[in-house]
């Protein structure tokens, strides 16, 4: 006998380039990329190929419970995906270039938008701290204005960084929906 | 009136600190010194009020063995500047030193706590000399079930090692930054959001 599966949804954004696509292959079972093409606009000069459309991933969670991870575009013209599917998700990972000014940039006019269409709990990951020309992570808070949002560093090229972002995700919706007894006495 | 005084020498002032920092009034937090000093620190909703040697007394009263402490309620009635406790402490913990048996007995007073949950709102790690050290207790927090700050402290025994995790401890400590980990009850049949998000988390947890 067949039933239905409750379905999660999170949301994976952020500017170009930030490492979208690569932390969605390793939190999803089941994963179909949006087309990698050659980018042809201006983006071309930072990057080869980009996302067009969404990458979509499926965890399985248990018998009852998938979760449908959507990776949207990274430019801020299509903003109006993110808002699409926000709707009923649980929250967002924001990724952002630590290493591009443009992308920074771009993010900081990505998270205005998003604040103000919805209050969904959002992390920001910090990527690409490797790079030489990588922000200070205070530096970088600034300049995308975050408020109290969480910003962790991280590089989604490493299973336990993909893993902890959205980790860090859920235990910000667990907090969020809890109250907590404060018992910690030394 | 000083109220709840403790007698023995140890760093018991924390968990008055930590809730005179977390509370919605205003008040003056007051201690004595094992060596005979005195301070007081007034909090005006958590932040700080930067008046004679506030930052200080702070230091002191972090670096140096207190005999009893204490809060008196205040009413705030002329303008002051207030300092964010998060600065303030990092500037303070950035300078302090504590001796081996000051980190021994910080130590076995952490040991005790059960398991956490870790919030990540330091913003300001730059400026904190234990930012790094500071991110391992987060990640660690939350890729390990059954956390502990037991856990975050086992096997340390070189005395900068274990200052430095004990900085960071007193840090989240103080400022709120670590909880008691609420249980929630994993249950397929909870469609509530916090079960249905441990859910995922268990499972995220694996991956
Ligand atoms: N050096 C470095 N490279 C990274 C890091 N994170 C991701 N990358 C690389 O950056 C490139 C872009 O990653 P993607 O996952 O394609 O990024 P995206 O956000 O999906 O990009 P778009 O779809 O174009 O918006 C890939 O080559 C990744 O391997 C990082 O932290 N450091
Ligand atoms: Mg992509």
């Amino acid at each position: 006998m067949s039933h239905k599966k409750d379905i999660a949804k999170i949301l994976i954004t952020g500017p170009f380039n930030a490492g979208k696509t690569t932390l969605i292959k390793f939190i999803s079972d089941e994963q179909t990329s949006g087309k990698d093409v050659q980018a042809t606009d201006a983006l071309a000069q930072y990057k080869s190929m980009t996302t067009v459309g969404l990458d979509f991933g499926i965890l399985h969670v248990d018998d009852e419970l998938d979760v449908h991870l959507f990776g949207t575009p990274g430019q801020a013209r299509f903003n109006f995906m993110w808002k699409i599917l926000s709707k009923g998700a649980l929250g967002t990972v924001f990724l952002v270039d630590s290493s591009s000014q443009r992308a920074i940039d771009e993010g900081k006019l990505m998270l205005e938008f998003y604040r103000d269409l919805s209050d969904m709990p959002i992390i920001i990951g910090a990527t690409k701290r490797d790079l030489p020309d990588a922000r200070e992570l205070g530096d970088l808070a600034c300049e995308l204005n975050i408020g109290d949002t969480v910003i962790i560093p991280c590089d989604p090229r490493e299973k336990d960084d993909s893993k902890m972002l959205v980790l860090a995700l859920l235990q910000e919706i667990i907090a969020q929906s809890m109250d907590f007894d404060d018992d910690l006495d030394l | 009136m000083v109220e709840n005084i403790q007698a023995d020498l140890n760093f018991k002032q924390l968990s008055l600190l930590r809730k005179v920092l977390q509370q919605k009034s205003t008040g003056m937090f007051l201690f004595d010194l094992a060596s005979g000093g005195k301070g007081t620190v007034k909090i005006n909703k958590g932040n700080i009020i930067d008046d004679d040697g506030a930052v200080e007394h702070l230091s002191d009263s972090l670096s140096e063995a207190v005999l009893r402490c204490g809060w008196v309620p205040l009413k705030v009635t002329h303008n002051h500047r207030e300092l964010d406790p998060q600065g303030t402490m990092i500037r303070v913990l950035n300078h302090i030193h504590w001796s081996d048996a000051d980190c021994v007995r910080l130590k076995l007073l952490f040991m005790k706590l059960p398991c956490i949950q870790v919030s990540m709102v330091l913003r300001d790690m730059k400026g904190f000399k234990e930012g790094l050290t500071y991110l391992i207790l987060y990640k660690r927090s939350i890729n390990e079930s059954d956390f502990t700050p037991a856990c975050f402290l086992k096997g340390i025994d070189d005395h900068d090692m274990l200052e430095r995790r004990l900085k960071v401890l007193v840090l989240a400590y103080c400022l709120g930054l670590i909880k008691a980990k609420p249980q929630v009850a994993i249950n397929p049949n909870n469609k509530s959001v916090s079960s249905i998000v441990s859910r995922i988390f268990q499972r995220v947890r694996g991956i």
